[in-house]
């Protein structure tokens, strides 16, 4: 074949290398070898497979094919410089379509250059059937045999696309064929074309139609649409729709089925608004319901938009309609819910506050169940502590003594359990106030420093007391509560140390001032102990009402657990604060900070007396704390007395202390210190008993615990030449016989009306040796009044018929007309009332005494108001 | 019964004291039989007031037991609220026959009878005759001693009035007399005519003449008013006398009684029971040292001052006295002196009570017969040892 | 006397044991009794002191003496006997300080008393 054949071999160059004798004699040249083919020809190869070119006027078609080393170029003579199949070539090459051809024999393959562009196969390179469908995607393999033998064994068109990776993209490529027979050849031809752009259109349509159709479905929308023709207007609806309406198929179109749906109470709001629609152009959108042949109501909600033709007619419109039934129903159900819900709420609003009213009612019967019992229950236990008080000063057997006792301390615990409830009580219902009054606070803290310090004494207790109030100034406020604050801590502190086996018992107190602005100042007393202290969680439970630190120290040291509860709730309603510090069997602190108001009224500020203070020897801590407070009332001059110093008799001052520890060297000038008028000794407590039996002829005083107000008093006392009566009067065992037998003048009128008090009074009246007629209400109280001469009534103030107050009034308004003196009005309360003083003397009443009634309170009032005739 | 109770005079000379009136209803019928001047008397609590009221001269005790009878007359004796010469009658059960027997040895009661059961009636009639009949003795007697002493009180009386009287008529005749001289002396200066002689007169007047006669009237005042003390004080023994004409019965038996109570028997006391007179005033001290003494057994009688205690010497004898040293009225050392001197006590050991810082008082005082003395307030051992001491035991 | 005077003891109930024997009831009549002589002499004492009577403050300090040390009131019985040596020189506000020592003095055998028998 090859000698017939005219070829040309070119190199890669496209230079001539050899040429056949078939192509010579073709083209009539010999001398062709090393010249360029495309200048030879005239023609352009370099990216085409074939051309036609010219050579001596003759036009020759080339196919170029790849060598090894270069390239062969077969020619053919050709008439025309037209080529139709170059024209062919360039309109597939344009169109970009790839050609192939298969051999269903030979299972050869060729691929066209856009082929293998397509397939991502490199020019020249020789592929395989095989090598091909492994390039394919792997789920479109098996489209190639199938339609392959299908197109060749029975004529089934071969065309389907499938998928191929190239270029790292996915792409869709067209395959189209057909087979070609040339004799006993068979092949195939086809093109191939990249079609992945509307392959995925398509798809992406498919899609979104498919999701549409979802949704429509899931929806239960259904569509309709209407169109004018002419002056009738075509309906036309889907399936769906006509499902939702429950219409047959032949339905669809008919609009009336549709309208003897719609529920009469919609029906004609649903049709004018379609028919303003149609006519306006407005937008439909209706909700509404149906009744469907089967009875079954549905609810629809349906909406459309009207169009326009180009002349600006409304000529369709199309909607949606949607089954809302469920969405009805489940808004319904929701509702029903919701309501439910409500009246749910709503009762159990009116029945909280039910609740709440009964809890507050609760609350209330309990505090005046609180109060009512705390009151009946004092009534008779003022009776047996009166009676107790009696029987103690009878002469008694031991035993008996100690039962008395035992009575008389848990009577007394009891009414003070029972007025700290009522306290508790009374603050708890806000009912407490606090009184503004003008106030001596170093009066004050003496008081309740004295209160104590026997008691500390006598249990080994070292009490001190430190004031720092240089800048005070006289203060506003609840005295009373302040105190009671300060009573029951400092109580607790001295409770609390007393404990065996406690080796250092020392409670301090220090008082401090400050002033927090023009109107107002600040007293901070912190009262510190080396008692048995607390852990963290007994502080936290301190203030709570009845918890007492631990159950064990209820047993172990008494008290209700209330105290220290009031004493917050009291501290608090002064906008005052406890702080506590404690550390277990180390010891507690408790600091008490009030505010009081400052009394910006005009005080005169006495001037200071003249004091000579001669300190003997060194001076010790306390010592040099009692300068301070001596210094703080007096004009001090300070003498200190080391060696042996004249001590100046001829003074000027009248008043003369003298601080020291050191025993001898008092006793040293012991003969030159007896001369000094009022002359008082202060020393360490500890050498108190010391000094005083050693210096009996001179006033020896321990300089803790020491007020400034204590160390006034005792200054003042020093300078009185006679002594009181009073101050001796202790009382000794009464004896049983005191009982007197001269006459009886009943000249003192008890008004009472509970016998048993009558008879306690009565009683305790005849132990102090006066004798009394008793009354058992005001009316007959004002009728013994009238009838008799008497020194002294004693009266009950809340009494049937007739009450004290009352009685009090009629003797006072008679006393007045018939102008006698007036007699001595005692009341003998039980209430502890704020006001209730105020009441008893606005009324006309002399003093007052309070239940429990004790011997020694009549015996006060009767020294006060008893006038003895001469 | 009941009725005549009713009508009884306020002031009855026999009295039952009993229990329950039945208990004694034998006996009031046959004391009503023999006399209407009695009363019957339920013992109750205000006896003791009752019964001085009535002032019974014949008191028959009937209480339930002869114990409880005892103890009542005790109490009425103790407290003076007897007559002074009452006659005291023990009426008793037949089993207590003995006990009351005892008594009447003793001279606890005048006599004694058997009521339960009541048999010898006659004898009842017999004793509250013999009781009646001593006490209008008695009574006459003291009433005309009473008497006596009181015509001898009215004579003293007049004896000081006339001793005054006289003193007033001896002090206005030596005025007079002053006045006299005086006169005289006036008179004899205005007829002398020489002023040297005037002279010499008026200084012999007062140098002289009126200091005599003052001393005169000084002599003459004193000595009178020294006799008008004497018959005061002869006025004092006098009602002194009376006082004590009034008293031995009481005390005799109160003593008796004091003796019986203070043993356990009634009656059977020691009848030589050493008896100490313990002079203190503080009562208390006065009691400790009493309770100690009567523990061993001794008989002691507590006065509070010097005065008190000489009243005592004058009519008891002591086998010791217990005396402090210093006494409100009349201290230890003169009380001591004054015992030395009169009544029975004159050989009496006298120990005296003392503080510690009186040693020289106890020396001085010794020179007057102290027999020991007792540091206040000592240990009973050694008040013991020196009270044993000084009364020879 | 040669002990310290702050060893003296309120009340030395020894001595009264010695004195009477150790019987309770017995002592603590004698210790009422006590007390209810000194509340009087007290008053007498103090009534002495304000009109300047010294012989009789002397003579009712003696007289307390008495029963103060016979009852163990041994503190007591020193300032009494303080007293009466003051009396003598008159000394005012030496007697004034004892006298305050003493009311001291009884109230606390008075609690030392009611102590003692709880």
């Amino acid at each position: 074949m090859e000698g017939s054949i005219p070829f040309l071999v070119t190199d890669k160059a496209l230079l001539i290398k050899s040429i056949s004798p078939a192509a010579i004699e073709l083209l009539g040249c010999k001398d062709v070898l090393g010249l360029s083919i495309q200048a030879l020809l005239n023609l352009e190869l370099d990216k085409v497979d074939s051309a036609i070119g010219c050579y001596k006027n003759r036009y020759f078609k080339l196919y170029k094919y790849s060598t090894a080393s270069g390239y062969s170029f077969v020619l053919q003579r050709s008439n025309t410089v037209f080529d139709e199949g170059s024209f062919l070539a360039d309109a597939i090459n344009s169109a970009n379509i790839g050609l192939w051809r298969y051999n269903l024999e030979s299972k050869h393959v060729y691929l066209s250059d856009i082929t293998k562009e397509f397939l991502g196969v490199a020019q020249g390179v020789q592929v395989t059937w095989r090598q091909l469908l492994c390039l394919v995607h792997k789920d479109d393999r098996a489209l190639f045999p199938l339609f392959f033998e299908n197109h060749a064994q029975f004529g089934v068109p071969l065309q389907f696309e499938f998928r191929l990776k190239s270029a790292g993209q996915k792409r869709w490529f067209a395959l189209k064929g057909s087979l070609a027979k040339r004799g006993a050849l068979q092949w195939i031809n086809g093109t191939l074309q990249d079609c992945t752009i509307e392959k995925n259109t398509v798809i992406a349509l498919n899609d979104a139609d498919e999701s549409k159709q979802l949704a429509i479905e899931a929806g239960k929308i259904g569509t309709w649409r209407a169109t004018k023709s002419g002056n009738l207007w075509r309906w036309k609806w889907d399936m769906l729709a006509n499902t939702i309406f429950k219409l047959e198929p032949k339905d669809i179109g008919d609009l009336n089925k549709w309208v003897e749906l719609l529920h009469p109470e919609d029906r004609p709001k649903v049709l004018s608004a379609l028919d303003e629609s149609l006519k306006t152009g407005v937008e439909f959108k209706q909700h509404y319901r149906s009744i469907l042949k089967n009875g079954d109501v549905i609810y629809v909600f349906a909406q459309g938009r009207v169009g326009k033709n180009y002349k600006g007619e409304h000529c369709r419109i199309d909607g949606v309609c949607i089954d809302q039934t469920e969405v009805h129903k489940a808004q319904q159900a929701l509702k029903e819910l919701n309501t439910e819900l409500e009246t749910r709420v709503n009762d159990r609003t009116a029945e909280l506050h039910k609740t709440l009213q009964k809890a507050e009612r609760a609350n209330k019967v309990k505090s005046e169940f609180l109060s009512m019992i705390s009151h009946e229950l004092r009534t008779p236990l003022n009776g047996i502590i009166g009676a107790l008080d009696l029987l103690t000063h009878c002469t008694l057997a031991n035993e008996s003594k100690d039962l008395v006792y035992t009575a008389s301390t848990s009577a007394n615990h009891l009414i003070t359990i029972l007025n700290d409830l009522l306290d508790l009580n009374k603050i708890e219902a806000g009912k407490l106030e606090l009184e503004t009054v003008v106030f001596d606070l170093p009066v004050m803290l003496s008081e309740v420093v004295c209160t104590f310090s026997a008691s500390a004494r006598e249990k080994g207790i070292s009490l001190n007391v430190y004031e720092e109030l240089k800048l005070l100034q006289p203060l506003k406020g609840d005295e009373n509560r302040f105190r009671q604050i300060l009573l029951n801590i400092l109580g607790n502190a001295i409770k609390f140390t007393n404990t065996e086996g406690l080796e250092q018992k020392r409670i301090t107190l220090n008082v401090q001032f400050k002033q927090l602005n023009i109107y107002q100042g600040e007293v901070t007393i912190r009262i510190a102990d080396t008692g048995v202290g607390m852990s963290k969680e007994t502080i936290n439970k301190l203030f709570t009402p009845f918890t007492q630190a631990e159950k064990s120290t209820t047993r172990k040291f008494g008290g209700t657990g209330l105290g220290l509860s009031i004493c917050g709730k009291l501290i608090d309603l002064m906008g005052g604060q406890i702080i506590v510090e404690s550390e277990l069997h180390k010891g507690s602190a408790f600091t008490i900070k009030a505010p009081f108001w400052l009394d910006i009224s005009e005080h005169e500020q006495a001037a200071k007396l003249p004091l000579i203070c001669y300190v003997i020897g060194e001076l010790s801590f306390d010592n040099a704390h009692l300068l301070t407070l001596a210094q703080s009332l007096y004009d001090v001059t300070l003498i200190e007395l080391k060696g042996e110093g004249e001590v100046n008799i001829e003074s000027t001052a009248s008043l003369h202390l003298v601080l020291s520890c050191e025993l001898e060297a008092v006793q040293f000038r012991l003969p030159q210190l007896e001369l000094l008028p009022n002359l008082i000794v202060y020393t360490d407590a500890s050498l108190h008993s010391l000094f005083d039996l050693s210096f009996v002829q001179l006033a020896i005083y321990p300089n803790q615990p020491m007020t400034a107000h204590q160390l006034d008093l005792q200054i003042q006392a020093q300078q009185q030449e006679q002594l009181d009566m009073d101050d001796f009067a202790f009382e000794a065992e009464p004896q049983a016989q005191i009982v007197e037998k001269d006459i009886c003048i009943h000249d003192i009128l008890l008004v009472e009306d509970n016998p048993f008090n009558q008879k306690l009074i009565k009683n305790q009246l005849e132990k102090l040796g006066f004798h009394c007629d008793v009354a058992s209400n005001g009316a007959e109280g004002f009728n013994y009044w009238h009838s008799h001469q008497y020194k002294l009534i004693l009266t009950d103030c809340h009494m049937p018929e007739v009450d004290g107050y009352e009685m009090t009034k009629q003797i006072r308004t008679e006393e007045a007309k018939s102008e006698q003196p007036p007699v001595p009005i005692i009341a003998v309360t039980g209430a502890v009332m704020q006001g209730e003083k105020d009441m008893c003397t606005s009324i006309g009443m002399n003093d007052f005494l309070c239940k429990p009634v004790r011997l020694t309170d009549i015996k006060l009032i009767m020294e006060r108001w008893y006038e003895h005739s001469a | 019964m009941a009725s005549i109770n009713r009508i009884a005079k306020r002031h009855p000379a026999v009295l039952v004291l009993t229990h329950r009136e039945d208990d004694v209803q034998g006996v009031t019928q046959l004391i009503s039989e023999q006399t209407n001047d009695f009363r019957c008397l339920v013992v109750r609590k205000t006896a003791l007031d009752d019964i001085e009221q009535l002032a019974p001269k014949v008191i028959l005790f009937a209480l339930s037991d002869v114990k409880k009878s005892i103890c009542l007359y005790n109490m009425l004796i103790k407290e003076q609220r007897l007559v002074k010469n009452h006659y005291s009658v023990l009426l008793c059960s037949n089993k207590e026959s003995g006990l009351a027997f005892k008594c009447c040895l003793k001279n606890l009661f005048d006599s004694y009878f058997v009521y339960q059961p009541l048999y010898e009636k006659f004898r009842l009639q017999l004793i509250v005759y013999e009781g009646l009949k001593q006490c209008t003795d008695s009574n006459t007697y003291l009433d005309s001693l009473d008497s006596i002493v009181q015509n001898q009180n009215e004579e003293l009386n007049s004896l000081i009035e006339m001793g005054l009287s006289y003193k007033a008529s001896v002090v206005e005749e030596i005025s007079k007399s002053r006045d006299e001289v005086n006169t005289i002396n006036q008179d004899l200066l205005e007829k002398l005519p020489d002023s040297m002689h005037k002279e010499l007169l008026s200084e012999l007047n007062e140098s002289h003449i009126q200091p005599l006669l003052s001393a005169l009237e000084e002599s003459l005042s004193s000595k009178l008013l020294g006799l008008v003390d004497g018959l005061k004080q002869s006025q004092d023994l006098n009602s002194l006398l009376m006082k004590q004409l009034q008293q031995p019965i009481k005390e005799k038996q109160a003593s008796e009684l004091q003796g019986g109570a203070s043993s356990d028997g009634f009656l059977d006391t020691s009848p030589n029971q050493q008896s100490i007179l313990l002079v203190e005033d503080n009562h208390i001290y006065r009691e400790m040292i009493s309770d100690v003494l009567t523990n061993v057994g001794y008989e002691i009688e507590q006065v509070d001052d010097g005065l008190a205690a000489i009243k005592k010497i004058k009519l008891t004898q002591y086998d010791l006295i217990v005396m402090d040293l210093f006494l409100p009225n009349l201290d230890g050392l003169n009380t001591t002196k004054h015992i030395r001197n009169v009544g029975k006590n004159i050989k009496t050991p006298v120990v005296a009570l003392t503080g510690n810082k009186n040693k020289q008082l106890v020396k001085k005082w010794a020179e007057h017969g102290l027999d020991g003395y007792i540091l206040k307030p000592s240990t009973k051992q050694e008040i013991l040892a020196v009270v044993n001491k000084a009364i020879g035991n | 006397m040669n002990t310290q005077p702050d060893e003296l003891k309120t009340l030395n109930r020894n001595t009264i044991i010695d004195l009477v024997g150790d019987e309770p009831d017995k002592i603590q009549k004698f210790h009422t009794e006590f007390l209810a002589q000194a509340a009087t002499v007290l008053k007498t004492i103090v009534q002495s002191f304000n009109i300047n009577d010294f012989g009789e403050l002397k003579s009712q300090a003696h007289f307390l003496k008495t029963s103060a040390r016979a009852v163990g009131a041994e503190r007591s019985a020193y300032f009494l006997e303080t007293i009466e040596r003051y009396s003598l020189t008159k000394n005012k506000s030496a007697i004034k300080q004892i006298i305050i020592k003493l009311n001291g003095e009884f109230i606390a055998i008075k609690k030392e008393l009611t102590n003692g028998e709880h």
